[in-house]
């Protein structure tokens, strides 16, 4: 498998994630750009001692088949470089985004369930998402750019010094104000818009959902328009930071033309000097290398523009960053690792209960102990905890009191090793959009077909699966769209049978059953095959199976 | 280029130009400017590099020329993009505020198209992914025929060959653009889906952690997310090798162009092309107005070909974002005055009445023919199969809905003449799921009702036997309710919604399916707290068959042909 990252997120872990990638992309990059320059350069060069050479008589003696081929071979590398280095960086881009997906998923399993829970609710999710979109453009729109006008400036720098060497000075004080001076001046003015707007949208995001999610109330009310203006208010503040983004943006590319505006003047400036015929060129410099030489500065010029860009790019990346280390684990992963359970003959709780980790409310304490082959029904008023008590069994959730194991206390209910022990049948039916047949061996990755079908026909599921298109292979919705709430629930129950496991927790596993279904599991769990070495339920039917249970209240 | 019949997309798209149509005006002729400029530029500085390189001698009135023209340009460049952007941001936040509007008065409607959260994305995102078209796409499209058009004209009094090198090149050009792109266009198509697909999985199988965790399934599922990012990747490179073809023959070609450009100037200037031996075609000068113009002649075409993909992105958007305006406001409908009936003073005046209600939308029969009234304090159980249009009586009543036929009255007074504001204060409305805002409990029981006495709420909290469980919190009715779940149950905070209807005082209850999400036993708790609660109120409540309303006075049971009326004797523990 792919190696572990780092715990946090940087940038520098972003360029280091796949270095050879990111440098044969960078390389061919540098190329075209170059590439690009030259062919300007060279063009200029070659006319111009072409006419030169035409005006004083030496045209047939001047070698054009160099420069001719050379441009031409700038030409074609310019083109080859830029698809080349369309094609490398996209690569790179896709594996970041691959890598990155993972990174979020390792942080995700890594977190305590109760967290994990609370990540999913909401549009978090697909934040997530759309700050990791954010993020993969970060090298293609910030470093690249910026590496490619470093390279611009210096065979400007190269060529400045070859055609006369006082005009290193003024390439030298372009590149560091176009590269370093710039840049940061930009950052400083907008940097902190692009925070504001990033945190604005989020701030606009939640009061879009929580004014819909009483949109009707409120409409019935007649107070939607007081809403509604403070939800157009946070529009307005993002449009006037989205229009003072632009315009700073649209400076920047201004003052960078402006530079290069200058940077060609004193290249002017520099090489001419004022006599009583006029303005002429010094002796000492070649005019047909001058003239390569601006050129070349118009193509360095076109180099910088996306520069410009960058600031918003980088503001963005940065706030994704940030966004997604709030993801990274806080607590060292292999502390649960190392937590074993051994096989147990006896589970006692003892003044146990869940507990919500924002919440207040103490609800009642069990106590009771289970020896193998033992079943117990939990029963209680609505609202008395039932079903927290079995999530925080499972370890969805936290707890206090204590779990012995035999004569061992478990003391963490999320370790992996604890959960392989186990299955639970939470209260909300998950489906995944994969098939049926994927959706049921999550509960036991080699079930066979008859396996399966056996389960299913134990749920009342079996002509309802043969019934299907595709059999086992149909495709299932997500989140169980298409199917109803009842079978979902059944397929649930169905995974959660397959697993075998020695502790079977079942929340309200008879909801959406009909009755001949609900006596074949009873029999199934008491006598059949999948009847488990300790069994802890909550069912609001009065079922076969309390028969062979004891039941705990928590009243 | 062909004009092609317009795809609804994008008519839609131009429809919002139209409104940002002087601005567009403005970048048009800004664009004429801008290529006016780069003439003058090139004429400028290819005088000035003539001279310099043949006598060595600085012509500053040249100079002057294409700086100042450089200056104009890019001084006009920016006061283009200044213009393209706030055109965008225009029609992009216009067209929001038009999408909420539209949103709000959709009602529960809204939820026919896509989840709050769904909305919320096509109302941020879908409108931002406009942008690009808006400020780069549009302008371009103008540009990329007016700048080679000007360019060929300027080229002609100096050079025939130039001239019909870029006359000969663009088509070219085009052709090939389209004949890639088009191929490319289609795959793009295609990897927008995978690549949702793929965001896709990550969200489910994202969604599904705990269960996965709970599975000891996780590892796989990465394993899976790995798998098919790679897979996608593969796939994904073929797919942009041929898109980024298209941009690359555009490269191919300008370079080659220019490079034959240079490659005739510099053999013209030596008097060595095949053709004419001995004579120089060109002069220095024009060689190099020539050579400065040929890269500005394949410019616009380059950019557009980049800015292509600003044109896609924005019909994806387009679909989404027409979808939702697409759900038609059935307001402002003509309603025939139904003849007023004679009110006969020995008659009871029912609260709600309706008569020949029925409603068709798009040939679909969402409510058939219903005629039934209520009296004043009587409570009526709705009950019936899926799709017989429970739920559509009940956005009727809210007044989301107009498009029907036949009459509501209320107390003998048609419905919609009525004023819809004073009826629907009347009302309380108690939907599946509770409708909560972030903040306290307190907040949310006063969700528009603004501020309530201490008293006032407390007797509500006791009615609606909320009081013990909202005692036991430790900021009270101060507590926040947060989305993450306080630890009330589905039960606790179905009461907490009756709570509030009671504290509204309405008279006229509405209810959806409010035990729909909660167990049996739950269920039967909430509909006796109901039963206390809305006595005496005119209710119109839905409940399933599984959780029956024993002590609604009336039974209507509604199927696809109509609605059936039973008295039924009602069981109530007031």
């Amino acid at each position: 498998m792919s190696k572990r990252k780092p715990q946090s997120l940087t940038f520098k872990s972003l360029l280091l994630e796949n270095p050879f990638g990111l440098l044969v992309a960078m390389l061919v990059g540098i190329i075209s750009s170059l590439a690009a320059v030259a062919l300007l350069g060279i063009s200029g060069w070659f006319l111009s001692a072409a006419g030169l050479a035409s005006a004083m008589g030496a045209a047939l003696v001047f070698n054009f088949f160099t420069p001719g081929a050379l441009v031409r071979l700038m030409a074609i590398l310019r083109t080859a470089g830029r698809y080349g280095e369309q094609v490398f960086s996209h690569d790179h881009l896709l594996g970041l985004l691959r890598s990155l997906r993972l990174w979020v998923w390792d942080q995700r399993v890594n977190t305590p369930q109760a967290k994990v829970n609370k990540q999913t609710k909401g549009d978090l999710l697909q934040r997530l998402v759309g700050d990791l979109d954010q993020i993969i453009k970060w090298p293609l729109a910030v470093v690249m750019p910026w590496v490619y006008g470093l390279i611009g400036c210096l065979g400007l720098l190269a060529l400045g010094a070859f055609v006369s060497p006082v005009l290193m000075l003024p390439i030298a004080v372009y590149g560091v104000v176009q590269l370093w001076l710039m840049p940061w001046l930009a950052n400083r003015a907008a940097l902190l818009s692009v925070y504001t707007m990033q945190a604005l949208s989020v701030h606009r995001r939640s009061r879009f959902m929580s004014v819909f999610s009483a949109l009707i109330t409120l409409t019935i009310r007649g107070h939607w328009q007081h809403y509604s203006e403070r939800l157009d208010n946070l529009d307005e503040r993002q449009r006037k930071l989205q229009a003072r983004l632009q315009r700073s943006t649209s400076m920047t590319k201004l003052i960078s033309q402006l530079m290069s505006f200058l940077l060609i003047g004193s290249f002017f400036v520099l090489c001419l000097e004022i006599s009583d015929q006029g303005i002429s060129i010094q002796a000492e410099v070649e005019a047909t290398w001058l003239v390569a030489l601006v050129l070349a500065a118009l193509g360095v010029n076109e180099l910088m523009q996306p520069i410009a860009n960058a600031v918003l790019a980088q503001g963005q990346s940065k706030v994704g960053l940030k966004r997604l280390n709030q993801l990274a684990i806080s607590r060292a992963k292999h502390e649960l690792e190392h937590v074993q359970v051994l096989p147990f003959a006896s589970i006692s709780l003892r003044e146990f209960s869940g507990r919500y980790e924002t919440s207040t409310i103490h609800l009642p304490k069990v106590n009771f102990a289970l020896a193998r082959g033992g079943s117990m029904r939990l029963v209680g008023a609505s609202g008395s905890g039932k079903s927290t008590c079995l999530a925080a069994i499972a370890g969805d959730l936290s707890y206090d009191g204590e779990v012995w194991l035999d004569d061992q206390r478990l003391t963490h209910l999320d370790a992996p090793s604890w959960r392989n022990q186990l299955a639970y049948l939470s209260q909300q039916s998950v489906i995944f959009q994969q098939s049926l047949r994927a959706n049921l061996c999550l509960g036991n990755a080699t079930a066979t077909d008859a396996e399966l079908y056996q389960v299913l026909h134990t749920l009342g599921l079996k002509e309802w699966a043969e019934a299907l298109p595709n059999g086992l292979d149909t495709l299932l919705g997500a989140q169980g769209r298409d199917i109803s709430g009842g079978q979902a629930r059944r397929i649930c129950l169905a995974r959660v049978l397959l697993r075998g496991s020695p502790l079977l927790i079942l929340d309200e596993p008879f909801d959406g059953l009909d009755s001949v279904s609900i006596e074949r599991v009873c029999e199934a769990l008491t006598h059949g095959p999948y009847r488990p070495d300790f069994l802890i339920y909550v069912s609001h039917i009065d079922t076969a199976l309390d028969q062979y249970s004891n039941s705990c209240s928590l009243n | 280029m062909r004009k092609r019949l317009k795809t609804p997309e994008q008519q839609f798209l131009s429809e919002l130009q139209q409104a940002e149509k002087k601005r567009f005006q403005t970048v048009k002729w800004l664009g004429v400017l801008i290529a006016l400029t780069i003439v003058a530029q090139a004429l400028g500085l290819a005088k000035v590099i003539a001279d310099l390189v043949l006598e060595g001698s600085f012509p500053l009135s040249a100079a002057l020329l294409a700086g100042g023209a450089y200056l104009l340009k890019v001084v006009v460049q920016f006061v283009r993009e200044q213009l393209c952007a706030s055109a965008s941001r225009n029609i992009r936040f216009s067209l929001r505020k038009r999408l909420i509007n539209h949103l709000t008065k959709l009602g529960p409607n809204r939820l026919q198209l896509d989840e709050d959260a769904g909305l919320s994305t096509r109302v941020y995102e879908q409108v931002d992914a406009l942008d690009d078209y808006y400020s780069r796409y549009v302008p371009q499209v103008f540009l990329v025929t007016f700048i080679p058009l000007t360019i060929m004209l300027a080229v002609l009094p100096v050079s025939w060959i130039a001239f019909f090198i870029f006359a000969f090149t663009a088509p070219l050009v085009v052709f090939f653009m389209i004949l890639v792109g088009h191929k490319a266009a289609n795959a793009n198509r295609k990897q927008f889906k995978v690549l949702s697909l793929l965001s896709n999985q990550f969200m489910d199988l994202n969604q599904g952690m705990a269960e996965l965790k709970r599975l000891g399934q996780t590892q796989s599922a990465r394993e899976r997310l790995s798998l098919t990012a790679s897979e996608y990747q593969k796939t994904t490179m073929g797919v942009l090798r041929l898109a980024f073809l298209s941009t690359g023959t555009l490269e191919l070609f300008s370079s080659v162009a220019i490079a034959m450009v240079a490659l005739y100037l510099g053999l013209g200037l030596l008097e060595q092309l095949p053709w004419q031996t001995g004579v120089s075609p060109v002069s220095l000068f024009a060689a190099f107005y020539l050579l400065l113009l040929a890269p500005e002649f394949y410019l616009p075409l380059r950019q557009l070909g980049n800015d292509y993909h600003a044109k896609q992105k924005a019909e994806a958007a387009a679909t989404d974002i027409q979808a939702i305006l697409d759900v038609e406001l059935n307001a402002s409908s003509e309603h025939k005055q139904v003849s007023v009936h004679e009110v006969s003073a020995l008659s009871l005046t029912p609260m709600i009445e309706l008569v020949d209600l029925h409603w068709q939308q798009n040939g679909r029969t969402r409510l058939a023919n219903i005629s039934a009234a209520i009296q004043q304090g009587e409570r009526v159980w709705l009950r019936g199969e899926s799709g017989a249009g429970k739920s559509s009586l009940m956005s009727i009543l809210l007044g989301f809905e107009q498009q029907y036929q036949g009459s509501i009255l209320i107390e003998a007074t048609p419905l919609y003449p009525m004023d819809m504001q004073a009826w629907r204060h009347r009302l309380a409305w108690l939907p599946q799921q509770p409708e909560w805002v972030q903040g306290t409990i307190r907040q949310n029981l006063e969700l528009g009702l603004g501020h309530c006495s201490d008293d006032a709420l407390r007797t509500a909290l006791i009615k609606s036997h909320c009081w013990d469980f909202v005692g036991q919190l430790r900021f009270g009715w101060d507590t926040p309710i947060s989305e993450a779940g306080t630890g009330l149950s589905g039960g606790q905070m179905q009461r907490l919604s009756i709570a509030r209807a009671l504290l509204s005082q309405a008279d006229i209850w509405l209810l959806d399916e409010p035990c729909s999400g909660l167990d049996s036993e739950t269920a039967e708790q909430v509909l006796n707290t109901l039963d206390e609660a809305s006595f005496g109120k005119t209710v119109l409540i839905i409940s399933h068959d599984t959780h029956p309303v024993v002590w609604a006075n009336q039974q209507w049971v509604m199927t696809k042909e109509g609605v059936h009326v039973e008295t039924q004797t009602p069981i109530s523990y007031v």
